[in-house]
């Protein structure tokens, strides 16, 4: 009897570890899983804890196999590109030599000093030349010292404060470069790959190249041919987004992407696109302040500025651009377009960064308006953009749709 | 058919243990997988250094001895089913500024303190990703 007992609690125990078992084989390395990791700090010469291009970059992949295989390298790349982009902070490499960085070259300005440089840095460069004269100047990287003068005035919210001394604004556009000598200032050798950063004639202080506009995007760009045609989400601060290969979400095979309003916890829709894809949002209602104006009314002024007047325009509350790649150059086109108040030349700047790049870049310009004390949403959209969007998804705030073709 | 009452006696003995190790273990696992379900990760410098979870009060205080690279020391509240940065310093205190988060997949970043807290899971609102608009 104690051995048909014994039996007995032996087959009940095998029972239990057989369900163990099972709930182990069900957690393997390759099931479904949404797993999004962040880019770690970077550790300046200094000792300085830095946050990679002053923001959140992370990795979102669907099984634990495919986030250890890709996100250590994927890390690795973006905490390098940061060290060589970033314009505050001096770095090392493994021999403890002194990277010649963004800010070595600032500090080289007016010193007619050759800088050699990486290729990605001499890349990126050379990136924000050619959008700077393909957008009309509207993207500019050498707005270093103006960015300067307001970055500190910004919240993440709306908040009351008031704008930098205008002489100071006038004084930092003068050292500023223009589409037209852009070339002269910043002055690379594609044989040599090197930098010389040469002076403004008028300018009373320093030119200071600021890669903020572009640098996270190109970053993104470059970390995303690690993980290749892997499914995966790449975000760049809640600003820019690479997804690659196919959603492998079981109940559905696009990738779902919200479009912000600017007023809280209102998506204007939802994008539902298949594939590969990079999209960037631009808009006014984070890194921003308000100033109350003599007759009470409210401006908002926010991080992006316009490299003719100095300020930030309100000609759009948001802007989004959806293309098929280079994040880089989506991220300052969205930075550029936010200062074009002429759908002309929106679509002639449009055009000629899609000739020049041969990409396809679809836009969303949202603006706002009153009715009847309504706050309410004017949307201008290409066509193609347009037809993106989950019809039931549309909110109630938006009143026109303007689609381009 | 022969049956024996000392047999059926054992019978129902051993289908008593059988059905307590099954509730106890069917027990074991319903909380266990409650807590999975709730647990919000404390990352510092990269690494997990506290668990919390959501369906537990709890406050969590992180002092600049022990964890150096925070700027100040650090107040994380679990109340009522959600998570939020209390206290905190930090340029213009955007941690404690993004208030309260409660759903799976999650995360509240404080970069300038290396502090991460993510609430674990997954909860499939049809949304892949919604943009901040700071580009």
């Amino acid at each position: 009897m104690r051995k048909r007992v014994f039996n007995q609690i032996i087959l009940i125990v095998m029972a239990f570890i057989i369900s163990a078992c099972n709930n182990v084989s069900s957690s393997n390395s390759t099931e479904y899983q949404v797993i999004e990791k962040y880019v770690s700090n970077a550790i300046s010469e200094d000792g300085v804890v830095v946050t990679p291009f002053n923001t959140t970059i992370s990795l979102t992949m669907y099984n634990s196999k495919d986030t250890n295989e890709y996100f250590p390298l994927f890390e690795e790349e973006v905490l390098k590109l940061h060290k060589y982009f970033d314009r505050y902070n001096y770095y090392q490499d493994n021999t403890g030599k002194r990277i010649s960085n963004l800010k070595v070259i600032n500090d080289s300005y007016g010193t007619n000093e050759e800088i050699l440089i990486n290729d990605e840095l001499y890349d990126l460069l050379n990136l924000s030349l050619e959008m700077t004269k393909l957008t009309k100047g509207y993207f500019n990287p050498t707005l270093g010292g103006l960015i300067d003068l307001w970055s500190d005035k910004f919240f993440l919210i709306p908040l009351e404060n008031t704008d930098p001394d205008n002489d100071l604004i006038t004084e930092a556009l003068k050292c500023s470069a223009s589409k037209e000598n852009i070339d002269e200032v910043i002055v690379l050798n594609p044989i040599k790959k090197s930098v010389i950063f040469n002076k403004i004639d008028g300018c009373n202080g320093k030119v200071i190249i600021s890669l903020g506009a572009i640098a996270k995007g190109y970053a993104m760009e470059k970390a995303k041919s690690l993980v290749k045609d892997v499914p995966s989400l790449i975000d760049g601060g809640r600003s820019s987004l690479i997804a690659t290969g196919t959603n492998p979400n079981p109940n559905r095979d696009t990738w779902n992407l919200a479009i912000l309003t600017p007023y809280t916890a209102i998506n204007l829709g939802v994008l539902a696109i298949k594939g590969e894809l990079t999209f960037s949002t631009s808009g006014d209602y984070e890194k921003c302040f308000y100033i109350i104006n003599d007759d009470g009314s409210l401006t908002i002024r926010h991080h992006i500025l316009n490299p003719s007047t100095g300020y930030s325009e309100n000609y759009y509350r948001s802007i989004s651009l959806l293309s098929d790649g280079n994040a880089g150059v989506i991220d300052a086109l969205s930075t550029a377009l936010f200062n074009v108040n002429d759908i002309d030349i929106i679509d002639e700047i449009v055009k000629n960064v899609e000739d020049y790049y041969l990409l396809d870049i679809e836009f969303l310009f949202e603006k706002e308006i009153i009715i009847d004390g309504k706050k309410m949403i004017d949307v201008i959209v290409n066509e193609n953009f347009w037809n993106l969007i989950v019809a039931d998804s549309i909110s109630s705030v938006v009143n026109i749709v303007n689609i381009l073709e | 058919m022969d049956i024996s009452l000392r047999k059926n006696k054992t019978d129902l003995f051993i289908v008593i243990i059988a059905a307590i190790l099954v509730v106890f273990f069917v027990a074991i696992n319903l909380f266990y997988s409650n807590s999975k379900d709730n647990i919000i990760s404390v990352y510092y410098d990269n690494e997990i250094v506290h668990t919390m979870y959501l369906n537990i009060d709890e406050e969590y205080i992180m002092d600049k001895e022990e964890f150096p690279l925070l700027l100040d020391r650090m107040v994380i509240e679990v109340k009522q089913g959600r998570v939020r940065i209390k206290e905190e310093e930090s340029p213009k205190h955007y941690c404690s500024i993004m208030g309260y988060q409660s759903q799976k997949g999650t995360s509240i970043i404080c970069a300038p303190n290396s502090v991460m807290i993510i609430i674990e899971g997954y909860e499939d609102t049809g949304i892949d990703w919604t943009p901040g608009g700071a580009a």
